[in-house]
């Protein structure tokens, strides 16, 4: 150490002071525990034989690191001792050399992160084949003895991977629901987030817009003729703006005027959607069936989530309820005539029926429901709305997700009236939304709890209503709170949709998984799950990014 | 407050009737426990009262069931003519003249000062953004803060949102203001700051109900005091008259522990 130390010295200039002292470092760094020499030992041999493996695997590569982190390792340490550091060595110093693990670690996994990406880029790039026609591709991979990727077969199917089966002379509806979106979109950047156009004509006109949206992208799907959307549109524009018309009008008359205002509301709506059952009933041009691969993934995914936030909202809200409750004697006395009655009408019939012991004890069934009362009584203080909402949440959030998809396609359709029928595709997704409802009212009450009880107060004692007081007040601060939890459960749902190629589906995955079964590309798996893993990572980074966008944004006022 | 302005002064509240607040026998229980013992009191148009008594004397409970963020039991509360009642209308009628100012101020942390300030006027009055901003700048520069409209309440110190809470209240133009113990929460140098605004609405002749621990401002600005202890009003007095010649034994005992320690 003494030699070495002098070595060093005699490399410096003069006007540098030095002070090292070597034992203090040693013991300090090395001996200071045996686990810690241990460690270091093992870490260094671990180090070295690999170091080892990658010379002789690629030398020049190889080489070139070692030089680069003998010198920075070299040149950081002689600052150190010289404590004359300049930003990069102190950079180094910081971040990775500031301790003899690090700088092993360092070194290793650069060595690391080089060998898997010389692996992979091999694989995929340098020995892979890009042609779509099996036979070249063939041919290309078999130059090589080890042979790399062959992307013909995801290429190939990008299509099938995109839309699956969804009638290609109807292609032309998806571009227009994507050019949809993009014109709403580029408008809304600006309109939105400036003052200027609080209350202005046009932001309204794009909200109403961005409203209409999903039906009219649902109807596009469908493949339905534009002149039916067309119609749609239009009488959803005349219903708005007669209804906010009307109830303009009314709102500094009577109170018998604002309630017939309400009801031309409610008249309007009905009559929309009858008229949308009506006018998009008839024309199926793209059925459910059709579609899949990407496309079924995003459109469950983005129906779920926009179907489940409120639905979660509602449930976490009323399992949170503290409304007036069915009274005790009310409760009891229901309980009591549901009892009286069964004991009288159903168990004779069924004690009759039963053959084995339990059955005898089901037929008894009337003299559980007091205890079912008083449990409600006991536990919900008579509220209905907490009672529903947390046996809801519970009983979902009991099952697993593939149990509610089985459900909803297997068992949903006996309880149907015969003759109707409900695509599996609306049925799961319908299954996927309430699902996520359930977990999101956990996450939406987990912010709710975090409201102090003062702010709930102050919103009373200005004189807020109810509704203005969680719409303004508690929401905005609850949900700012659990933006992160909400956005993990959403990227959650957007990967769980893969499950509904079990209840036989063919999303994103399904397509994927069907590539290896073509008579052109047999047995190619792994590519397909390459290039998914990559749009599935690139989906949950674009929604993780926008969270954090979001937290950021209405992070102010919170310094 | 050298930054008021003399149109802000002018703003003085006024009332129909003569007894603004009526609390007949008062009753309110926790559970088993007692909060409220069959509590009256009468309250005039611009009168100052200020509730004082050991902690847990139900001072903070009597003057949160005037807005019934508490219900009581029994008895009768009737503020301005209306009954205190389970209608959500009438109670939604008494918090619209009723302003309250908390110990801890619970500003909304979401809203500039501005938007806490306007909230209330623009979705519970129904008046325009501009006249409810307009009114807002004119009470935040009454309290002495219009250079904050635009920060947000975590940004300014306990005294200045203390101040703003004292805005957001006086925005409603209440004709009565409740303050439950605005200074306790506060540095000793900001308890002035918040005293002088309620010594400058005292004067305007509102009426103000305000629990408090500071003596001073209660000898000073008072019209009468209450002294409670254990859920009832042990004693009603003018200053002069409780700080130097209490009627009861309690209070005796309660100044002298204040007061000598």
């Amino acid at each position: 150490m003494a030699t070495i130390y002098q070595n060093l010295q005699s490399l410096v200039s003069t006007d540098r002071h030095f002070s090292f002292n070597a034992r203090q470092f040693v013991e300090e760094n090395i001996t200071r525990s045996w686990t810690l020499t241990l460690w270091l030992v093992i870490l260094t041999y671990v180090t070295v034989q690999f170091a080892i493996g990658e010379l002789l695997t690629e030398p020049i590569l190889t080489t070139i690191v070692l030089v680069v982190w003998l010198g920075t390792v070299a040149w950081t340490a002689l600052n150190e001792v010289t404590r004359q550091h300049v930003p990069v060595t102190f950079w180094l110093k910081n971040n990775l050399y500031s301790s003899i693990t690090n700088v092993l670690l360092t070194l290793l996994l650069t060595l690391l992160i080089i060998s898997f990406l010389r692996g992979f880029i091999g694989w995929a790039v340098v020995r892979a084949s890009f042609s779509t026609n099996p036979e070249v591709a063939e041919e290309t991979l078999a130059e090589y003895g080890d042979p790399g990727a062959n992307w013909g077969a995801v290429i190939d199917n990008l299509g099938q991977m995109a839309i699956y089966r969804y009638p290609r002379g109807e292609v032309a509806n998806l571009y227009l629901a994507l050019a949809l979106l993009v014109v709403l979109a580029v408008p809304s950047i600006i309109i939105f987030r400036s003052e200027r156009y609080r209350k202005s004509l046009l932001r309204r006109a794009l909200t109403l817009a961005w409203v209409t949206l999903p039906l009219v992208v649902w109807f596009l799907l469908r493949g339905i003729d534009y002149w039916r959307i067309a119609a749609v549109i239009a009488a959803i524009v005349v219903v708005y703006v007669v209804g906010s018309a009307a109830s303009a009008w009314a709102r500094q008359r009577g109170a018998v005027i604002r309630t017939a205002a309400s009801l031309l509301w409610v008249l309007l709506a009905v009559g929309l959607v009858v008229l949308t059952a009506n006018l998009t009933g008839v024309s199926d041009s793209v059925a459910y069936e059709t579609w899949g691969g990407f496309l079924l993934t995003i459109v469950i995914s983005v129906f779920a989530i926009a179907v489940s936030f409120p639905i979660g909202l509602v449930m976490a809200l009323g399992r949170r309820s503290t409304i007036r409750g069915v009274p005790a004697w009310l409760t009891y006395l229901i309980a009591l005539g549901i009892m009286i009655w069964g004991l009288l009408y159903s168990t004779p019939a069924n004690l009759e029926a039963a053959r084995t012991p339990t059955e005898q004890l089901y037929a008894y069934w009337p003299l559980a429901v007091p205890v079912i009362a008083f449990l409600f009584q006991r536990y919900f203080a008579g509220n209905v709305l907490a009672l529903f909402s947390t046996m809801y949440i519970e009983m979902v959030r009991g099952v697993p997700l593939i149990t509610v998809l089985f459900m909803s396609v297997i068992l949903f359709p006996i309880f149907l009236p015969p003759g109707m029928e409900f695509p599996a595709t609306l049925r799961v997704m319908a299954a996927a939304a309430l699902f996520s409802a359930a977990y999101l009212a956990e996450n939406v009450r987990g912010g709710l709890q975090s409201i102090p009880q003062g702010q709930y107060e102050a919103a009373d004692a200005i004189g807020l209503s109810t509704y203005q007081k969680y719409r303004l007040i508690i929401l905005p601060q609850a949900l700012r709170a659990v933006i992160p939890a909400i956005v993990g459960q959403f990227i959650g749902l957007f990967k769980d949709t893969t499950l509904v190629a079990i209840v036989g589906l063919t999303d994103l995955l399904g397509t994927a998984n069907n590539i290896s079964a073509q008579p052109d590309w047999l047995g190619v798996r792994r590519e397909p799950y390459v290039f998914i893993a990559i749009v599935y990572f690139v989906g949950s980074a674009i929604m993780a990014g926008y969270s954090r966008r979001l937290e950021r944004e209405l992070g102010v006022g919170e310094r | 407050m050298t930054e008021m302005t003399m149109d802000a002064m002018t703003t003085t509240p006024t009332s129909a009737v003569e007894e603004i607040i009526i609390a007949e026998e008062v009753n309110k229980w926790y559970g088993d426990f007692q909060a409220l013992k069959d509590l009256s009191l009468t309250v005039k148009t611009g009168e100052v009262i200020v509730i004082i008594g050991p902690s847990g004397s139900g001072k903070s409970t009597f003057i949160r069931t005037l807005n019934r963020l508490e219900e009581h039991q029994e008895g009768t509360i009737i503020i301005e003519g209306i009954t205190l009642s389970h209608d959500i209308r009438n109670i939604a009628e008494i918090r619209r003249d009723v302003g309250m100012v908390f110990q801890q101020f619970n500003l909304f942390p979401h809203l500039t000062v501005l938007e806490n300030v306007t909230l209330a006027p623009i979705h519970v009055r129904k008046w325009t953004r501009d006249h409810a901003e307009e009114v807002a700048m004119k009470w935040l520069t009454r309290v002495g803060i219009p250079e904050q409209a635009n920060k947000y309440p975590g940004q300014l110190s306990g005294g200045q949102q203390q101040r703003v809470a004292i805005a957001r209240a006086l925005a409603m133009e209440p004709k009565i203001m409740l303050f439950d113990e605005p200074t306790s929460a506060l540095d000793p140098e900001m308890i002035k700051e918040v005293l002088d605004v309620m010594r400058d609405l005292a004067e305007a002749g509102y009426t103000i109900l305000a629990v408090t621990h500071e003596m001073g401002f209660a000898r000073e600005v008072a019209d009468r005091i209450i002294f409670m202890d254990a859920g009832q009003i042990v004693e009603i007095n003018t200053p002069d008259q409780f700080f130097t010649n209490p009627k009861s034994e309690r209070t005796k005992l309660f100044l002298s522990q204040i007061l000598h320690h």
